[in-house]
This record gives C-alpha cells, sequence and structure tokens, in this order.
C-alpha cells in the first residue's frame, strides 16, 4: 500500500469519525487506546519474543499518572502525558531489571507477578489512588484552548492522532537497525550474542519501550473515561492486550491494531445483546490459539489464497 | 497467645487448601511441562458442584466424594481435547487455559449467580475444641489433618508404586520414559485427572470454610501459583513447604499488615523468581 | 602476539570433566585444527573460547587480553567469531537479512531506533560485496530454512567472516557437505587472508590436512599431542586411538 493511500484512508477515518453519533465515535476511540496498548505489548510479544502477562502495570501507571497531574498540577496535555509516560517508562526500567533475569515460563510469571503488585498498589493506596474507588475527576486535557476536547467527536480526533503518532513511531523503531535487530533476537538469541550483539540490552530497551508505549496508551486512556480503576492494571487487561496482538497477528507492524479493533468492536457488539460478554471472549481466546495462532488477517489471506487457486 | 494460636491454625488450614491445589499444579507442570491458568476453575467448580450436591443430598460427604470425581472427568476431558493441542507452547498454553478460565467462570455465574454462598458443614465438624485455654475450630483442625493425610498419600504413591516412579522419571526425563515404551499420554491424562480433582476436593472443603464466590478461581490460582514458584516446579516437597509460607504469610500478613496484605504474595513470588527461578527445591 | 591461548582451562558438568586441563597457543595467522575422537572435549572447548560456556577453572586470552570473564558479545568485538556444530542461523529471514544482521552488529549505531535500517548505505554496501564474494547473490531474497544444507554452512561461515574477524572459530565446517560443496570450503579457508587466525574442530582427514599448519589433538578432555601434519600423519598411537573409530 502506497503512503498516499494510507494517507487518504487516515483522512477519510478522520472525516468519518467527526460524523459518527457519538457512541460509535466512543467505540472507535476504545479501539485506538488499545491499538497503542497493543502495539507496545506486540514490540516485545511479537518482536522480541518475549510474553508478558503483566503489561497492564505500564497501562495503569501511564493512567494514574497523567490522572493524577491533570487533577493536582496541570492540565495541560504535555505535562500530563509525560509523566503518564515517563511513570510507566520508570516502572518498566525497575521491572525489567528483575524480569529479565529469567526466562520463558519463569518470564511469564515474573511479570504476571509484578502486574499483579502494580494493581496491588492502586487498590491498596487509597489516599493517592483512590483504592478500588478509583480516581475520578479527571478533566479533559486543554490543548491551549479549554472545553475543546469535551465533545467525543472531538477528543476521537485527538485519539486518532495519537494513535498515527504511535503507529508512526513503532513503525520507525521496527524498521530501524535496532528493531532488526530484535528480530533476529527472537529468532536466535545464540547467533546473535556470537555476532557480537548486546543481546540483554537490546531486550531491557524493547521492555522499557513497549511499557512507554503502553503508558501512553494508559494516557488516552485516562483523559478520555475521566477516570481509571486498578482493574486498568488487571492481569484480564494484560491477557486481553495479548489476544488482540495474536488476533492481529504478533509481529507483523499494524497487526495489533487491527486486532485491537476486532476485539473492542466484539465487545461492544456483544455486549449490547447479552451479559455473557465474558464467555465469548473465553472462547475467542480458545478459537483464536487453536485456529488462528498466526492472526485473522493471515488466517483470510491464507483462505483467500487457496480460494484463488481453486 | 490465642492470637497466635488462631492465626497458626488458620495459615495451617489455608496452607493445606493450598497443598491440594498446588500439589496437582506442580506435578502437572514438573511432568508435562504445562502452565494451567485455569488450575483456580477446578477448585471453583468443585465448590459449586459441592453447593449443588449439598442441595440435592443434604450431604457434605457425598459433595465431598462427588465433586471432585465431577471435576476430575470435566479435567480430563478438558486435557483430552483443548489442551494436549498446545503441549509445547508456553504462550499458547498461557492464553488458552485464560480462555477456559473465563468460560469456566462466566458460566459458573449464571448458573449459580453473583452472590457468595457457602457450603454447609456437617454438624461434627461444627463447634471448637478447647485445649489448654486455647480454642481450636474442629472444620479446620480437620482440614489440617486431611491435608497431611493427603500429603502422604501423594507421597506413598509417587514413592512406592510403579506408576508413581513412572510419574517421577517423567518428571525427570520425558524423552527417556517415551523411550521405554510407557504410555506417556495415558500417565499425563492420569495425572491431569488426579491434580484436578485434587483442586475440586480443594474447591468443596475451602468452600465449607471460606465461601465461593465469582473470582475465587482467579484469587486461588494466584496463590497457587506463587506455591509452585516458591517450592519449586515438579518438587511434591516445594509444594507442602511452599504451602506452608504461602499459607502462614497470607494469614499473619491479612491480620497484621491489613494494608499490604495483596502484596505479601507477590513479593517472595517476584523475590524467587529474580534469585532461584527453580524454587527451593524445584528442578532448573 | 599469540591469537589464542588457553591455560588450564577445565570444564566439569557434575561428575564428567569434558575438559580436563587443556592448554594449547596458537600463534597469528596460524590454522589449526583440532583432531580428536568424539566425547574428547573439543565442542566443549569451543564452547569455552566462544563465550557459551563458563570454564570451571582455566583461563583464556585472546590477543594476549584475558577473555576468561568476557561474554559471547564481548570476545565478538575483541575480534572473535564462529560457527557452530548444528548450523545457527536465522530460518525464517532470507538471506539477505542473514548477512545484514550479521554486518550490522559492528556498525556504528547498531541501537538506532529511528532510521531505517535500510538507509544505511555502508552497511548495505558492505552486504552486496558479501553475497558477490561468496556467491549467494543468487539466493539473496531465499528463505534460509529453504536452502540447502551446504548453502546453510556456506551462509554461516559468511556470516562469520562478515565483520572482519581476527580469530575463526570453525566448528566441523564440512560436517554434511557433499564432495563438491566441501571442496568450495576447503578452497574458501585456504584462500583466507593470514591476518585472520583460523581454529577449525574437523573430522574429515583430507579436509583437515588440507588446511593445517598445526594439529592438536584431543582425547578425553586432554591434549594428547601436538604437531605439524607430518609428524601427526607418521604418529602410530594417534592412529590407534583416532583412526580406530571410522565416520
Amino acid at each position: 500500500m502506497r503512503k498516499i493511500h494510507i494517507a487518504a484512508g487516515l483522512a477519510a477515518l478522520a472525516v468519518a469519525g467527526w460524523l459518527l453519533p457519538p457512541y460509535y465515535a466512543g467505540l472507535v476511540v476504545d479501539g485506538l487506546i488499545f491499538a497503542i496498548f497493543a502495539l507496545g505489548v506486540n514490540l516485545l510479544l511479537g518482536h522480541t519474543g518475549l510474553p508478558s502477562l503483566g503489561h497492564a502495570a505500564y497501562f495503569g501507571m501511564g493512567a494514574y499518572a497523567a490522572g493524577l497531574t491533570a487533577i493536582h498540577v496541570s492540565q495541560s496535555f504535555w505535562i500530563g502525558a509525560a509523566a503518564g509516560i515517563g511513570g510507566a517508562l520508570l516502572l518498566g526500567a525497575v521491572y525489567g531489571l528483575l524480569a529479565l533475569r529469567t526466562a520463558g515460563v519463569y518470564f511469564l510469571m515474573i511479570t504476571l507477578a509484578l502486574g499483579q503488585i502494580a494493581w496491588a498498589v492502586a487498590f491498596s493506596w487509597r489516599r493517592v489512588t483512590g483504592g478500588d474507588d478509583g480516581l475520578r475527576g479527571v478533566p479533559r486535557p486543554d490543548l491551549g484552548i479549554p472545553g475543546l476536547l469535551d465533545d467525543r467527536n472531538a477528543y476521537f480526533l485527538f485519539a486518532l492522532a495519537c494513535c498515527i503518532a504511535a503507529g508512526l513511531l513503532m513503525a520507525a523503531i521496527i524498521r530501524s537497525p535496532f528493531g532488526r535487530s530484535l528480530r533476529g533476537i527472537h529468532e536466535n538469541p545464540q547467533r546473535m550474542e556470537a555476532l557480537g550483539y548486546r543481546v540483554w540490552l537490546h531486550k531491557y530497551l524493547a521492555f522499557v519501550l513497549s511499557a512507554g508505549f503502553s503508558g501512553f496508551a494508559g494516557v488516552v486512556f485516562v483523559y478520555y473515561k475521566g477516570f481509571v480503576s486498578p482493574e486498568a492494571a488487571s492481569i484480564v487487561i494484560s491477557a486481553e492486550a495479548m489476544l488482540m496482538v495474536i488476533v492481529g497477528g504478533a509481529a507483523t507492524t499494524f497487526g495489533p491494531v487491527v486486532g485491537a479493533f476486532i476485539i473492542i468492536t466484539l465487545s461492544h457488539v456483544v455486549s449490547g445483546y447479552t451479559d455473557r460478554w465474558p464467555l465469548i471472549l473465553g472462547l475467542l481466546y480458545i478459537a483464536v490459539v487453536l485456529l488462528a495462532p498466526q492472526g485473522v488477517v493471515a488466517l483470510a489471506r491464507r483462505h483467500l489464497l487457496r480460494r484463488a487457486v481453486r | 497467645m490465642t492470637f497466635w494460636s488462631i492465626q497458626i491454625l488458620n495459615g495451617l488450614s489455608l496452607a493445606m487448601l493450598l497443598f491440594l491445589l498446588a500439589s496437582g499444579l506442580s506435578v502437572i507442570f514438573g511432568l508435562m511441562r504445562f502452565i494451567n491458568l485455569a488450575h483456580g476453575s477446578f477448585y471453583l467448580l468443585g465448590a459449586y458442584a459441592g453447593l449443588s450436591v449439598i442441595r440435592v443430598t443434604d450431604s457434605f460427604w457425598a459433595a465431598l466424594v462427588l465433586a471432585p470425581l465431577a471435576v476430575a472427568v470435566i479435567g480430563v476431558a478438558l486435557q483430552r481435547l483443548l489442551l494436549h493441542r498446545v503441549q509445547s507452547n508456553e504462550l499458547a498454553q498461557v492464553l488458552l487455559t485464560f480462555g477456559v478460565l473465563l468460560v469456566v467462570s462466566d458460566l459458573s455465574l449464571w448458573i449459580w449467580g453473583g452472590l457468595p454462598q457457602t457450603l454447609s458443614r456437617p454438624a461434627i465438624l461444627e463447634g471448637s475444641w478447647r485445649w489448654g485455654g486455647i480454642v481450636f475450630p474442629i472444620y479446620r483442625l480437620a482440614l489440617t489433618i486431611t491435608g497431611i493425610v493427603v500429603a502422604i498419600a501423594i507421597w506413598l504413591f509417587l514413592e512406592r508404586t510403579r506408576i508413581g516412579a513412572i510419574v517421577r522419571a517423567g518428571v525427570d526425563d520425558e524423552e527417556m520414559v517415551r523411550g521405554i515404551g510407557v504410555n506417556i499420554g495415558a500417565v499425563f491424562s492420569a495425572v491431569f485427572a488426579v491434580g484436578a480433582g485434587l483442586a475440586g476436593l480443594a474447591g468443596v472443603l475451602g468452600g465449607a470454610m471460606l465461601g465461593v464466590y465469582p473470582g475465587a478461581d482467579f484469587e486461588v490460582v494466584l496463590q497457587a501459583f506463587a506455591v509452585v514458584v516458591i517450592g519449586g516446579l515438579g518438587s511434591l516437597r516445594g509444594a507442602f513447604i511452599g504451602s506452608l509460607f504461602i499459607g502462614m504469610v497470607d494469614t499473619l500478613g491479612k491480620s497484621l499488615m491489613p494494608d499490604l496484605a495483596l502484596f505479601t504474595i507477590f513479593v517472595p513470588m517476584v523475590a524467587m523468581l529474580a534469585i532461584r527461578p527453580s524454587g527451593l527445591f524445584g528442578r532448573a | 602476539m599469540t591469537a589464542l591461548r588457553v591455560e588450564d582451562a577445565v570444564m566439569q558438568f557434575g561428575g564428567l570433566r569434558a575438559v580436563d586441563g587443556v592448554s594449547l597457543t596458537v600463534a597469528t595467522g596460524e590454522r589449526r585444527v583440532l583432531l580428536g575422537p568424539n566425547g574428547a572435549g573439543k565442542s566443549t572447548l569451543f564452547a569455552m573460547i566462544g563465550g557459551q560456556l563458563k570454564p570451571t577453572a582455566g583461563r583464556i586470552a585472546l590477543f594476549d587480553t584475558d577473555v576468561t570473564r568476557l561474554s559471547p558479545h564481548g570476545r565478538a568485538r575483541a575480534g572473535l567469531a564462529r560457527t557452530f556444530q548444528i548450523t545457527s542461523l536465522f530460518p525464517t529471514l532470507t538471506v539477505a537479512d542473514n548477512i545484514h544482521l550479521a554486518v550490522q552488529a559492528h556498525a556504528p549505531g547498531t541501537l538506532d531506533m529511528l532510521r531505517p535500517a535500510e538507509g544505511r548505505r555502508e552497511v548495505m554496501a558492505r552486504i552486496a560485496t558479501l553475497l558477490a564474494d561468496w556467491r549467494l547473490a543468487g539466493t539473496r531474497d531465499s528463505i534460509v530454512g529453504d536452502l540447502s544444507y551446504g548453502e546453510q554452512r556456506k551462509l554461516e561461515i559468511a556470516m562469520a567472516l562478515a565483520h572482519r574477524p581476527r580469530l575463526l572459530l570453525l566448528d566441523e565446517p564440512t560436517q554434511g557437505l557433499s564432495a563438491a560443496e566441501t571442496e568450495n570450503v576447503v578452497a574458501l579457508i585456504r584462500d583466507l587472508p593470514r591476518d585472520i587466525t583460523v581454529v577449525a574442530i574437523e573430522h574429515d582427514m583430507d579436509v583437515a590436512f588440507g588446511i593445517a599448519d598445526r594439529f592438536t589433538i584431543l582425547h578425553q578432555g586432554r591434549v594428547l599431542t601436538e604437531g605439524s601434519p607430518d609428524e601427526i600423519r607418521g604418529n602410530a598411537e594417534i592412529q590407534a586411538i583416532y583412526f580406530g573409530e571410522e565416520h
């Protein structure tokens, strides 16, 4: 796809979003938020091959840090985002040092435990985080003009811009020498070491960057909802982000975006008809793992190819 | 003195409950290298099944026998139909079993409702026993004794029977066991059934003590994983010691430092993984 | 300057001493071949020199610098390169991408996260040169996993040489290759400039005698003897131990 097609597509999306009824605009905003989150998770999971079960910790950190900043310090987006992303990067930097001492199933478990610690902090530190009541009353950021983003459709454009920025940055990282090295580390870390790469350092940087993207998603999230609760740092969110990455296709650049939109759309649609969304979601996990482990896009492509051959 | 005696007994009874769960989880991991996030679902199903059996038969003892059996059957069915397909892929195991966790959790909510419920205990296990000025709830005592008995039974099974030897050999070196011509698939299923059954048993026993409610599956699987991490994956002795540790730490933590209660499990878990991932008694 | 000095290296795995006090010195520019029956400790010794294993005891020095505590990537930076007994490449990537990773490792800006990897002209030029020199240009877009075994082994050597190492370790470079492929590899090794020191493990006698300046024979984790090709050819004891086990 040529760049001009993508740009035109995005422009059309922006116009469509502006005209959408607020309910649908909200759905797309949710999709954009999780697209940013899934992009972050994919850097570590799909590209570097490190499955982390606690990534919601950074999402939550970004949300709480930005939310607290917006309430107590400043309504400027830049300051809030800096606090949110900065907090997530810091948490990732500390957690990464611990998590990267392990590998394989132990890595899964330590990231799970670290994520739970973050959740526990959000839950227990009532004075700061509001405990399980959550943090309320987070105002929309003013981008210089107060009230600019109060409207849901206006926030949609803002979220779209954030997602595009995150997507462009992620694409650059993946095409960069660093990104290529991650791919090599995923496939054959021993060979990478023997070639002269500082494998641990690469993994660590990927870990921290991944946390940063997740934190940014949390920032966009908290400004949108005006609220965040410890649930945002729970394993349910971590697992859902992983599912989005797998559904869209791990190790692709934009698969996570597709995956995020698929899951978010399904959750909104299904929840409209029944209370049994968790059941459907659970079945979805099972179905994806057994039937489409490379992602639905890859599955569709193979299906279409088979049809074309006949 | 009373405070400590209560805490110790509470810690021990929780530890025994955790042991029933963690022993299965640990042997399943050690033998099959399989991470089962849905192990807590077996606990939940056991508790709810027990609840239903008691409603129908009015007998706690019937529940104690039937519920674990039912869970064991469900467990084997699950393993043979779904879980064995992701035998070699850790990430797939995590996602698949997480899906099972969600499905079972939501179905349970649908069938039994969202209110916390407790399984009613038989009269013989109600009440307390006074000794030396200290009061011991009989149920918790019985639970503790049951746990120790089960631990000994499992140990005897693993150490003294032929199948137990096969299981131990399989934990050590799966390839070799296949090579000798043992039907490893049957052994896997049997071990899985026993693990699920034990978890179901824990569900009935725990359900009569702590109650059953949506979310118990998740809480309990995290504790079980903490036990297995600390004790060491694949080690029965590790599961026992780990259960004692987590049981005591969790109980004391909740009563002495309620604000930090949630951390008492995860901080030791992180510490162990960062320092010695194979746990106290596990194989690397 | 000696390219490689191993002093009293010991590798203990539980009850087994795979390497039991090995010392050897390789001069710069030398072609040294390690011989010995299976289980003699050759690959283990290579892993200790390469950094994949940490010695239980002993010291390893590259170009007169002690590297015993240095990681594999540190040793690569010190001028070491190696191939593995089981071909170690990136099977789902193309030949060109494999070479890219090899070249990129030592180019400045490996941690660059923002600019495209393909924009580095010196890197891309070097990749093109390597592809041409090693006659891999025709397969540059083939997935490595689809290549023949011989092509894969050739690629691995090409990648090892990508960053102009000073010491090259080759672990059974001709294993599994056809006669023609073997000849190719031997010619390639013979043609390497003398500023690269080569230490190879080989089982094929023709290849070994074709490239070696000097032999080191290992047996049961120890150095049995060392010598020039003529000395080794005439040594009856070695014949008995080593040639007694035919491949």
